[in-house]
């Protein structure tokens, strides 16, 4: 597979004009950037540095998931590869193509926002039609396109309706219909999945695998839900505290070894369990309240494990070198458990199991974990 | 008062009886013949008010300057508001501001005062007593007004349509011609109506920067009202009426839009 | 409309616009007013703004002026409360309602002056009424509405045409948020009229605030109204500058320049109480 997106050194901004939708202002909790990375960029006025040097290739027929908490950059990091947005530095090529000083329109990389766009004055089929019509490719043609397009992502129904008529999800697929007869290289989907009901979203996600799996577009999702990312991305990157991209790796790889903690708490299928990393004889160790896991490599200092619920195991007591813990809560929620334990020198912690674990508060346990990823606190 | 159906069926009579009564009695006096005090009602009806009006060569003139002034003034002040009202919208705050101020002190300021103003601006220009002359006076409240509407139409429009035809591969020109110009269509026919409304109803501006050479329905009518020939006065008002209540439905749109009157 | 970064030096443009198109003319007509009152026109001789301003006559025109503008206002916002507020429901009644009081919008003023002259005046319609019921047996006994100093036939007429506009605004706050706030009052405890006194009103009066001061500056400089319908003693002060304007001798031209100067000072400063109500808002 060819790389159809190529992002080096991008410096994305924050801030910005007013628009009808959104709050220009630059909210300080975003300048978490070293400042003296991003002294000698050139920002224009109303705007501030947000996410410094990003870069990553993104190959046809691939799908990158970009995780990221609510205000970190991710809508803005679609917007500047998609040029709606200014950027500081840094190039984004396309098919080779270096497009950084092109306008939106010439750059073969489509932007589908959040909530869809439709043009409310055209019917459907003349909005799934509009990037055809535009350049000016005969009707019969374009028409043909486009109801090619609407069977795979099952719209023929609605063709010859308004766009005030379709439904959440219908709306989602016509837009994603007219993006793929725009035959773009690159296709940005910017959450297209957060404000929707299970039913809708199951939906639209099967519309995605669809459209990655019928065009040959380079994808990148932006999603703050790691169901959505493994469902449809192939690969998962994250935007941490700090205003970096970490580096792009499989699904299956991030969610067992993720490059951070800050990644690993976005990612949010892991117990955090604090303790320290102690050399005994010679021999690192992470100790926590509930016993000890071999920390090869680690040096000393405060850490945090990571621990994901089938690597945990709690047990009755039978191992005597093992500290036993008093079970204090237990919640149920759709997909684990959550239980709360108390050591006997009264510090506490709540550790997510696999809904098999049938411990109940009161139960005196020792606790069993087969895997941990270790992360320095110091 | 929804408990008091009869207070509530009393209040929409009352309402009903104060909108018409002054619309109903100028239809009635234009159509009456010798109607003196103490007659209730007219002893008897033509329409030789009307056909005055509508066929004598000095009402003509006026009915001409104002059909005249009104179009020119319609189309002008809404070619140049739009852009104005777009590049507000998409400025900075202070910039907004400053231009909803400017825009509303066009309208605000009284018209004899500009009148005079403008008057000495006119025969400076040497359009003294001209329809040119009275037709630049007529553009500043229609400016005034049509800024704040556009600018209230961009304020709310959704910048995002515009993003997604670009990135669908739409270049600026056609975006304009085929996304943001249809979905103005509504907007621009009311600041017609309304830029039409608002020179079509001006009496201070015509009477002052026109220095009496320039006539205009209203003012002939003014003229008809302060001759005594009420039949005649009435008739005018309601040709005044009769473009405007055409347009209702813009005059409605817009004053819910900005917080601005006209006529 | 896609903001690039050279988007901010794009900034200079539209007030650069807008100052050409909107500022220019009334500078223009404010400065030949400014030149007007100091004798620099060669129509009329330097007049003393101090001795203009406080003249009686002229203090008797805007205190006519403003009182016309205060009540007929205060008036209009009565009504156009009353009906947002009791009309503002889905029946057919309030439909019907809300279209009717809204016909009077797109009349101009002076057809709606003219309208109401034809009422009130001594030998108008409702006169007409009281002699058929024997209230009055000759025009002199109808009081005088039209021409008098307390201007009520200029009243009517300015509720006429402006409680409509009023009403409307009105009615689109109440159906934005208005009903849902009420409503989320009433839930926490708030009985009907606690609900509207500190809600319902101070929410609309707010929003209101701009379109009130627009009604108030436009009665106030509004010349058909006052020819048409106000005394002759005192005039309102659009009447007043027509009528100094007009005499023959210089000083009373230049008078009529300092009169409209301070006309449009009021208007201006209105015109910022409005942007501030605005923005507020």
């Amino acid at each position: 597979m060819t790389v159809a997106l190529s992002v080096r050194g991008l410096h994305v901004l924050f801030g910005g004009p007013r628009t009808s939708r959104t709050n220009g202002t630059v909210s300080e909790s975003r300048l978490l950037v070293n400042p003296a990375r991003s002294q000698s960029l050139i920002v224009p006025a109303g705007y501030a540095v947000g996410l410094c040097d990003v870069s990553f290739d993104v190959s046809g027929g691939e799908c990158l998931a970009v995780l990221g908490e609510s205000g970190a950059g991710k809508s803005s990091l679609l917007r500047t590869v998609a040029g709606l947005h200014p950027a500081a530095g840094g190039s984004v090529h396309v098919h080779a193509r270096d497009v950084s000083a092109l306008l939106p329109e010439q750059r073969s990389i489509v932007y589908l926002h959040q909530e869809p766009v439709l043009f409310p004055h055209l019917s459907v089929m003349e909005n799934v039609t509009f990037p055809l019509t535009i350049r000016g490719i005969a009707k019969a043609v374009a028409m043909r396109r486009a109801v090619e397009w609407s069977d795979r992502l099952r719209i023929l129904n609605v063709l010859g309706a308004n766009p005030s008529e379709l439904s959440g999800g219908e709306r989602h697929r016509v837009a994603l219909a007219r993006a793929l007869c725009a035959d773009p290289a690159v296709l940005l989907l910017d959450e297209p999945l957060s404000s929707l009901d299970p039913a809708v979203r199951r939906d639209v996600r099967s519309a995605l695998l669809a459209a990655r799996a019928a065009s040959g577009a380079a994808m990148i999702l932006v999603t703050h839900d790691l169901d959505d990312a493994m469902g449809v991305a192939s690969h998962i990157a994250a935007i941490g505290r700090s205003g970096d991209l970490s580096v792009p790796l499989a699904s299956s790889v991030i969610v067992n070894s993720p490059p951070s903690l800050d990644v690993a708490r976005l990612l949010g299928v892991f117990t955090e369990i604090p303790g320290a990393v102690v050399n005994r004889n010679g021999v690192p160790r992470f100790e926590w309240i509930g016993g000890a896991i071999p920390a090869a490599g680690f040096g000393e200092g405060s850490a945090i494990a990571c621990v994901r619920a089938h690597e945990l195991a709690l047990g009755p007591t039978c191992d005597g070198e093992q500290p036993v813990l008093l079970v204090t809560a237990r919640r149920e929620a759709p997909h684990e458990l959550s239980i709360e334990v108390q050591s006997e020198a009264g510090s506490s912690a709540t550790l997510r199991l696999g809904l098999g674990t049938s411990v109940m508060p009161g139960d005196r346990v020792q606790c069993t974990v087969t895997n941990a990823r270790l992360f320095s606190t110091v | 008062m929804r408990r008091l159906p009869g207070a509530r069926a009393l209040a929409v009579i009352l309402l009903t009886t104060f909108a018409l009564s002054p619309l109903l009695m100028l239809l009635l006096t234009s159509v009456s013949r010798a109607w003196f005090y103490p007659a209730l009602f007219s002893p008897s009806y033509d329409m030789t008010a009307w056909t005055a009006l509508l066929l004598d060569a000095s009402h003509r003139t006026a009915l001409r300057n104002s059909l005249l002034l009104g179009v020119l003034t319609a189309v002008a002040s809404t070619a140049l508001a739009l852009p104005l009202g777009r590049a507000a919208a998409l400025s900075t705050p202070l910039v907004q501001r400053t231009i909803a101020l400017l825009a509303f002190a066009a309208v605000a300021l009284p018209p004899v005062a500009l009148g005079i103003g403008l008057q000495l601006t006119v025969l400076a220009l040497g359009l003294g007593g001209s329809l040119a002359g009275v037709l630049l006076a007529h553009l500043v409240p229609a400016l005034g007004y049509l800024t704040l509407i556009f600018l209230g139409v961009f304020l709310r429009w959704d910048t995002r349509l515009d993003e997604a035809a670009a990135t669908l591969g739409a270049a600026s020109g056609i975006r304009w011609a085929r996304v943001a110009l249809p979905l103005l269509r509504r907007p621009i026919s009311d600041a017609l109506a309304l830029g039409f409304l608002v020179s079509w109803s001006q009496v201070a501006l015509t009477l002052l920067v026109g220095g009496g050479a320039v006539a205009t329905l209203p003012l002939d009518v003014l003229a008809m009202l302060q001759a005594g020939q009420d039949q005649r006065a009435a008739a005018g008002a309601l040709a005044l009426t009769i473009p405007a209540l055409i347009v209702l439905g813009a005059a409605r749109v817009a004053a819910r839009n900005t917080s601005v009157v006209v006529a | 409309m896609i903001p690039h970064s050279s988007s901010a030096r794009t900034n200079l443009v539209p007030v650069a616009l807008a100052g050409t198109l909107l500022g220019v003319p009334m500078l223009l007509g404010i400065g030949y007013l400014v030149a007007g009152a100091f004798g620099y026109t060669g129509n009329a001789s330097p007049s003393a703004p101090g001795r203009v301003l406080t003249d009686p006559q002229v203090l008797r025109s805007v205190a006519l002026s403003l009182w016309i503008a205060t009540i007929g206002t205060a008036v209009s916002l009565v009504g156009a409360l009353i009906i947002a507020l009791c009309f503002g429901g889905n029946s057919a009644v309030d439909r019907f309602a809300r279209k009717v009081s809204a016909l009077p919008l797109p009349v101009p003023t002076l057809a709606a002056a003219i309208a109401v002259l034809l009422l009130l005046s001594q030998s108008g319609w409702v006169s007409r009424a009281g002699f058929a019921m024997q209230l009055v047996s000759t025009p002199a006994q109808f009081p005088a509405l039209v021409y008098d100093r307390l201007a009520i036939g200029v009243i009517v007429a300015v509720v006429w045409k402006e409680l409509p506009f009023l009403a409307l605004v009105a009615l689109s706050l109440q159906s934005l948020r208005g009903v849902a706030l009420a409503d989320a009052a009433r839930t926490l405890g708030a009985t009907r009229w606690q609900a509207l006194r500190t809600i319902t009103l101070p929410l609309l009066m707010r929003g209101l605030a701009p379109s009130i001061v627009a009604v108030f500056v436009f009665v106030f400089g509004s010349l058909e109204l006052a020819l048409v319908l106000a005394p002759s003693s005192p005039l309102a002060v659009p009447m007043l500058i027509q009528e100094r304007r007009q005499a023959l001798d210089s000083v009373a031209h230049g008078d009529a320049y300092v009169i409209a100067l301070a006309a449009s000072a009021i208007a201006l400063l209105a015109a910022v109480l409005h942007e501030a109500l605005r923005a507020e808002r």
